[in-house]
């Protein structure tokens, strides 16, 4: 979401925004006693790795298409 | 002379190549973030390791009654209400409303990307919970959870069931 975002300002708000908001649910669970602490680290750290995985297939992508879109303007299609 | 690509690589070089391939694919920021990733895999390894083990009760047990004992009843309202920001009765809608929007502004990516992560985790979760079949401890200020694992919890975990008083204030 914040790749649009053109102000470097706008864009570490919303990224400590998330940030908290992770935090601080993640505190509630174990303050709230419904979590223990390992369980809400693990969450953590699945949630992460899975948010990597997603984001990097998307970058492989979106960048196969750069290049694919390059190669279209270098080699016009034959009359 | 023969390409580069006939001559076969030793294993080691084979790997590091397949490394940099990836990375000249992903960009430096990602290949940290990859490595980060293996490495917090590792971890979520020895973790779970642990807790299959009992290895992490007492630590768990003793954070749970160190917060307990901070309890505060504003503390207790404001926490009430940050918690539901993770209730799937608040994310689901979420999802389908930005993923619509995603959709309208024509940005199918950003649809796609926010739907498979979402979908991903709902997974995972799941796979986990059945996985490690943990039983969750016993929630504190009157809580309930409706899930069938909650009422093992306070036999096999005694002194949430012994200790632990409401309201603690």
């Amino acid at each position: 979401m914040t790749a649009r975002l053109r102000s470097p300002l706008l864009r570490a708000l919303v990224w400590a925004g998330a940030i908290v908001i992770i935090v601080a649910v993640g505190f509630s669970r174990l303050y709230l006693g419904v979590h223990y602490a390992s369980d809400i680290v693990g969450g953590y750290a699945t949630g992460f790795v899975w948010v990597l995985t997603v984001a990097s297939a998307d970058r492989v992508f979106r960048r196969a298409d750069e290049r694919g879109s390059k190669a279209a303007v270098a080699e016009p299609p034959p009359r | 002379m023969a390409p580069a690509a006939a001559t076969p690589l030793p294993r080691l070089s084979r790997i590091r190549s397949a490394f940099k391939t990836m990375a000249d694919r992903l960009g430096p920021r990602m290949g940290v973030g990859l490595l980060a990733a293996v490495i917090v895999t590792v971890l979520f390894g020895v973790l779970a390791e642990e807790v299959r083990e009992g290895e992490t009760q007492h630590l768990d047990d003793a954070l749970r009654m160190t917060v307990y004992g901070v309890a505060s009843p504003r503390a207790t309202t404001v926490l009430h209400a940050i918690t539901q920001l993770g209730s799937p009765l608040l994310l689901l809608p979420m999802t389908i409303v930005f993923a619509l929007v995603f959709l309208h502004g024509r940005r199918i990516r950003a649809a796609i990307l926010l739907t498979a992560t979402m979908l991903g985790v709902t997974l995972l979760n799941w796979i986990l919970k059945s996985w490690f079949q943990r039983p969750r401890p016993l929630p504190f200020f009157g809580l309930t959870m409706p899930r069938p694992t909650a009422s093992p919890a306070a036999i096999r975990w005694p002194p949430s069931a012994s200790t632990v008083r409401w309201p603690p204030w």
